[in-house]
C-alpha cells in the first residue's frame, strides 16, 4: 500500500437497515444506536481493510467513504 | 376488541389482503389472532423495529418441533436441513453463518452476474412463443430465478428441471400452502431427492474444487472458521428456494402493478433507468414478503400489549409497506416516490441476503419484458390466481397478450 489516504466516512441512517455487517467488520469505526441503526464513531479515518471490508459487506448501499482530499469515492 | 374475522386467507384476502391489513393498523395495530396464535403488528414503525429488536427470535424450527410430536424419521431429516437455515437462527450462530455467505452476495459479487443474468433473460423472451398464449410467471418469472441460482451453485443445464420441481415441493411446506394437505409428505420427497443430489455436488467440489458459488461455501471460511457439509447442504436448500419463489413474485407483481398503472408504465418504457427506484417500489407496494414470524425471545410491551415470552409474532411488511403514517398515497404505484424505503427484504440481522441478487434479476426481466413485448395487455385482470399462502405473497400466472416481441438489442 502506498501512503495511506484519508477518508470520510458517511452513512445513511434513513437506509441503514440495521444488518449490523459494518459493526462486525470494522468495530472502530461503525457501532449501532439505541434503535439498532448504524451510527458512525469516526468520520475521518486513515483507509484500512476493514474499513473496506465493511462499506463492501453492507446490503443496503448506506455507506460510503470519500477521499478527504479529492472527494472521490473510494468505498463501495 | 375489534370485530375482524381471523381468517386471513379467505379466497377475497388471498387476492387481496391491504383492505384488511389497514383496518388492523386503525382499529388493532398490534393484533391477537386466535385462529394462528399470534401477534400481529402491522404498523411501519412497528415491523421495522421488530425486525431490528433482538428480543423477537427468529428461531420457530424449535418451537415448531416441539409443537409437532408425532414425526417420523423423513419429517425430521426435513427438520434438520431447516434448522441449520440462518434465517431461523439468533446470533450466535446466525453471526457466524451469514459473516460467510455476505462475502458471497455482496453488490459486488452479484453485479458481476448482470451481462449473465441479461443473456438469460433476453434468452427467456426470445423463446415466448408466438403462437399460443403467454404467461409472463411461466415464460420469464418463474425460470429466471431458478436458472440463475442453479448456474450460480454450479449445476450442470440438464439437471435444471429436477431443481425447480423439489423447490415447489419444499416451498409448499414452508409458506403454508393452504391448497396442497399432503405438503408434508411432498416436502419430505423433494427434500430427500435434492439432498441425495447436493451431497454428490458438494462431494464433487470438495474433491475437484469450483470458482462457483458452491465452490465459495466449500471454502468458505472466516478466522479459521468453515461450514460443515451438513451447513453447505442447508445453504444451498436455502439459497435454491430462498431465491425462487420470492423473485418469481416480484417479477409477476411488478409486472401487474405496471399493467394497473399505465401512466407509470409509460414513464419505465421512456425511462429505463428508472428502474433501481422502481423496483423498491414494486417490493413496497405488492412485495413477496407478506408475514414475517418471530417468536418473542422475553417478554416485551408494544402499544400497551404484553407480549409474553414463547408468544409469536407475525410482523406484516405487507401492512407495514402501506402504512398511511408512513407513505403519502401508499396504495398509489408511484416509481420515484420521494418517501422510499420499504421493509420488503425486512431488517435487522435477517435482512435479505439476497436482495441485490432480487434487484438485479427483477430489473433487468422488467426493463426487458417493458422494452420487448409490445402493446402488453391483461388477458382478465377478475381471473388473476394468487399463491393461497400465508408468508408469501405472489401471482401463479400472469397470462397477457402483446402485439409484437421485439428482438433484443
Amino acid at each position: 500500500m502506498t501512503a495511506t489516504r484519508r477518508l470520510r466516512v458517511t452513512a445513511d441512517v434513513t437506509i441503514c437497515a440495521g444488518v449490523r455487517q459494518c459493526v462486525l467488520s470494522d468495530p472502530a469505526v461503525f457501532a449501532h444506536n439505541d434503535q439498532h441503526l448504524v451510527m458512525v464513531l469516526q468520520s475521518e479515518v486513515d483507509d484500512h481493510p476493514e474499513l473496506a471490508d465493511a462499506i463492501a459487506m453492507c446490503p443496503t448501499g448506506a455507506l460510503t467513504a470519500t477521499d478527504l482530499d479529492s472527494g472521490e469515492e473510494v468505498y463501495p | 376488541m375489534i370485530d375482524i374475522d381471523d381468517d386471513v386467507l379467505t379466497p377475497e384476502l388471498v387476492r387481496n389482503p391491504y383492505p384488511y391489513f389497514r383496518r388492523l393498523q386503525d382499529e388493532a395495530p398490534v393484533y391477537w389472532n386466535e385462529r394462528y396464535r399470534a401477534w400481529f403488528v402491522t404498523r411501519f414503525d412497528d415491523v421495522s423495529q421488530a425486525f431490528r429488536d433482538p428480543r423477537y427470535s427468529a428461531n420457530r424450527i424449535a418451537a415448531f418441533a416441539a409443537n409437532n410430536t408425532d414425526h417420523d424419521d423423513a419429517f425430521d431429516n426435513v427438520l434438520h436441513v431447516l434448522s441449520n437455515w440462518l434465517v431461523f437462527k439468533d446470533p450466535p450462530d446466525h453471526t457466524r453463518l451469514r459473516r460467510l455467505l455476505q462475502s458471497s452476495f455482496t453488490v459486488k459479487e452479484v453485479e458481476s452476474w448482470r451481462p449473465r443474468v441479461e443473456v438469460i433473460v433476453n434468452e427467456l423472451i426470445d423463446d415466448i412463443g408466438s403462437d399460443g398464449p403467454i404467461d409472463l410467471v411461466r415464460d420469464v418469472a418463474y425460470p429466471l430465478p431458478a436458472i440463475v441460482i442453479a448456474e450460480m451453485l454450479g449445476v450442470p443445464p440438464g439437471d435444471r428441471d429436477l431443481f425447480k420441481k423439489w423447490s415447489d415441493q419444499i416451498t409448499a411446506l414452508v409458506f403454508g400452502a393452504l391448497d396442497q394437505p399432503d405438503r408434508r409428505q411432498q416436502a419430505i420427497v423433494g427434500m430427500g431427492e435434492l439432498a441425495e443430489y447436493l451431497s454428490d455436488l458438494i462431494d464433487h467440489h470438495r474433491r475437484v474444487g469450483g470458482d462457483d458459488l458452491m465452490g465459495s461455501l466449500v471454502n468458505a471460511r472466516e478466522e479459521n472458521d468453515a461450514l460443515t457439509d451438513d451447513e453447505v447442504l442447508s445453504t444451498c436448500v436455502l439459497l435454491l428456494f430462498g431465491g425462487h419463489e420470492t423473485t418469481t413474485s416480484l417479477i409477476g407483481s411488478g409486472m401487474l402493478a405496471l399493467l394497473d398503472h399505465p401512466d407509470q408504465f409509460e414513464r419505465l418504457r421512456s425511462t429505463p433507468e428508472l428502474i433501481g427506484a422502481a423496483n423498491e417500489e414494486f417490493l413496497r407496494y405488492d412485495g413477496p414478503a407478506k408475514v414475517s414470524v418471530r417468536i418473542v425471545a422475553e417478554d416485551l410491551t408494544i402499544r400497551g400489549h404484553e407480549l409474553r415470552a414463547g408468544s409469536r409474532a407475525f410482523l406484516v411488511p405487507s401492512a407495514a409497506n402501506r402504512d398511511p403514517e408512513r407513505f403519502a398515497n401508499p396504495d398509489q404505484l408511484i416509481l420515484d416516490r420521494e418517501d422510499g424505503g420499504h421493509v420488503g427484504f425486512g431488517g435487522g440481522i435477517h435482512y435479505c441476503l439476497g436482495a441485490p441478487l432480487a434487484r438485479l434479476e427483477g430489473g433487468l426481466a422488467i426493463n426487458s419484458i417493458v422494452k420487448r413485448l409490445r402493446n402488453l395487455e391483461l388477458v382478465d385482470r377478475d381471473a388473476l390466481d394468487w399463491h393461497p399462502t400465508m408468508l408469501s405473497r405472489g401471482l401463479r400466472s400472469l397470462p397477457v397478450t402483446v402485439s409484437e416481441i421485439e428482438a433484443a438489442r
